[in-house]
């Protein structure tokens, strides 16, 4: 009996009814692991995951997480396990701790198996910057599409049904968009839910810490048994937030859905829009009010300006500790300022130089006011507008991504940048975001997105849930489609 | 065209550029110059406040100031590679 392509609940019924073992699931996903040829991972705790899953004996009935193994980002910090954020700077560099998100995951007997490759350091949306190079999709013919990022080998390797869920992290939409292109869910909650403790920091007021698994209330689950208040990171919320469990079954009468015309009227994708539309009638169905809003494109079209310029200037200063001289790769020079400089010239690729230039030119005096300050403004600009949105509707519903996951070197159609990232609004305003399957295009998943306001993320996990039972793409993987 | 000396920008951040990397760059940041007058073209943008941070919950706390042993020495200075003793040695700065 194979024990892949479960989800995290289809697991936990084995374990309760004694008919298999942490042990040997975890042995046949190494198993699956070491076969794959998405280029996923970066370092392997195959060894420690064997002999934590030795000890796990007796099931704990109400502790869906216990024996499940998970999939970790390979910037967030684990305990004695390599962590290089796939970038060549932090090669060898081995933490002396476990990222808060872990530590919680870990005190409830989940099993962390891998690190997964990403965009360098977090930056980039496609999966092909990685220092191991491509990350690839497992849809379509081997090898030709990508599945994006920067979460990439995350998601290949739930949408691969290897594992039921693994970690990500969020500056735009770099858990979001790769399920969409995945065809998995991937969510992300209200920023400061969850401590970012031992997560490589990329722009802190817009880094979230989330998830990606085959159902959203698995999603839901991961969130409600990880979030809260942690002294490591004092970002986190001081105040509990309610549970997002209770509600998740709540009928959709009476919600209020915001569909964002502009982008809508981007979209060429005939299936996407078929699909898009078909979900929006079955939404009204079930007595949900969804109306196509006019929104100021001006607006749409700052997302990606705003996004870049904050993000490539904050990320100088979360970067300046990668010197080589207390830990990282360091390569010698003359004088500690040569070896600095020799050690983060080689050790960057020229993407993540290029980001660092751009950042420091708009933090330059004579252009902070033009560049950086313009863009601080336009983030309230952009915020205030959907803060205002926030105030009718309890979600924006939206394609995740214009279609289904390019081909290598290939373009997102219709590229006009405002549909293919317009997701970072929910990382302006700290809002909890949704990425699910919507339905499937040529064999290639295609997902849809829904974002709402701060704190909402009861409110949208419970319409999230409803939309998983009317597409029926509960548990979507790879298997199941080729 | 903004006018940008490229050198100086990277030594400032210590980092070197090769000729492929300073010509690949200028044709990323033409691009992003481009993209940056969208910014230009937001109704009052130059009006409004910056937004640093969007969420107005107050979230300042102080903690005990409890002294705790986390790490050894040596822990700490594992992940260098210019560890001698109990010190990281780089090249002599006064010379």
């Amino acid at each position: 009996m194979s024990h892949l392509n479960l989800t995290i609940s289809e697991l936990h019924a084995l374990y309760v009814s004694g008919m298999t073992t942490p042990l040997n699931v975890v042995n046949e996903v190494i198993d699956a692991l070491q076969k794959d040829k998405n280029n996923i991972l970066e370092a392997t705790m195959f060894d420690e995951a064997r002999a934590f899953a030795a000890t796990l004996k007796v099931v704990e009935e109400d502790n869906l997480l216990w024996g499940i193994p998970f999939l970790v980002k390979d910037n967030f910090a684990t305990k004695g396990t390599e962590t290089n954020g796939s970038s060549n700077i932090l090669n060898g560099y081995i933490p002396l701790f476990d990222a808060e998100v872990i530590t919680r995951l870990k005190a409830l007997k989940a099993i962390p198996i891998a690190k997964t490759t990403l965009d360098e350091l977090g930056m980039g949306g496609k999966g092909i910057t990685g220092h191991k190079g491509i990350t690839y999709n497992p849809y379509g013919e081997e090898k030709t599409r990508i599945v994006g990022g920067s979460s990439s080998g995350s998601a290949s390797g739930v949408a691969s049904g290897y594992v039921p869920f693994s970690l990500g992290s969020d500056t735009g939409d770099s858990i979001r968009k790769p399920a969409s292109w995945a065809g998995i869910v991937g969510f992300k909650p209200t920023w400061g839910e969850i401590s970012r403790f031992g997560l490589y920091s990329f722009m802190p007021t817009l880094d979230h810490v989330g998830f990606f698994t085959r159902s959203v209330y698995e999603s839901a689950y991961l969130y409600e048994v990880t979030k809260g208040f942690d002294e490591k990171d004092f970002t986190t919320n001081i105040k509990p937030s309610p549970s997002v469990l209770s509600d998740i079954t709540t009928p959709l009468k009476g919600r209020k859905i915001a569909v964002l015309k502009p982008i809508m009227d981007v979209m060429r994708n005939q299936n996407l829009i078929k699909e898009f539309n078909s979900l929006v009638q079955k939404l009204k169905d079930q007595g949900a009010i969804v109306d196509f809003v006019p929104f100021d494109e001006a607006i749409l079209a700052a997302i990606l300006p705003t996004y870049f310029m904050l993000s490539c200037a904050e990320t100088i200063t979360c970067n300046a500790n990668l010197t080589g001289i207390n830990f990282g790769n360091k390569v010698e020079g003359n004088s500690y300022e040569e070896i600095v400089l020799n050690t983060r010239t080689a050790g960057f690729s020229s993407k993540i130089k290029y980001r660092f230039l751009l950042g420091n030119f708009v933090l330059q005096k004579s252009k902070r006011n033009a560049y950086y300050d313009r863009a601080q403004r336009g983030r309230r600009i952009i915020v205030d507008a959907f803060n205002a949105l926030f105030e009718t509707y309890d979600t924006i519903l939206l394609p995740a991504a214009p279609s289904h996951a390019p081909r290598i070197g290939e373009k997102s159609e219709p590229n006009s940048e405002i549909e293919n990232n317009y997701m970072a609004i929910a990382n302006f305003g700290g809002y909890p975001s949704i990425t699910l399957p919507l339905g499937l295009d040529k064999g290639l998943p295609l997902g849809v997105n829904l974002t709402s306001h701060i704190h909402q993320d009861g409110k949208l996990l419970n319409i999230a849930y409803q939309i998983e039972q009317l597409t029926n793409l509960y548990n979507l993987h790879v298997g199941q489609v080729k | 065209m903004e006018k940008i000396d490229i050198k100086k920008l990277a030594r400032e951040i210590l980092i070197s550029l090769s000729p492929e990397e300073e010509k690949e760059f200028m044709e990323e940041f033409s691009y992003f110059i481009e993209q940056f007058k969208k910014l230009e073209a937001l109704p009052h943008v130059d009006e409004v406040a910056p937004m640093f941070f969007p969420i107005k919950e107050e979230r300042d706390f102080l903690r005990e100031d409890e002294p705790e042993a986390l790490y050894s020495t040596k822990e700490i200075l594992s992940n260098s590679k210019n560890m001698k003793d109990t010190f990281i040695v780089i090249p002599k700065v006064v010379k």
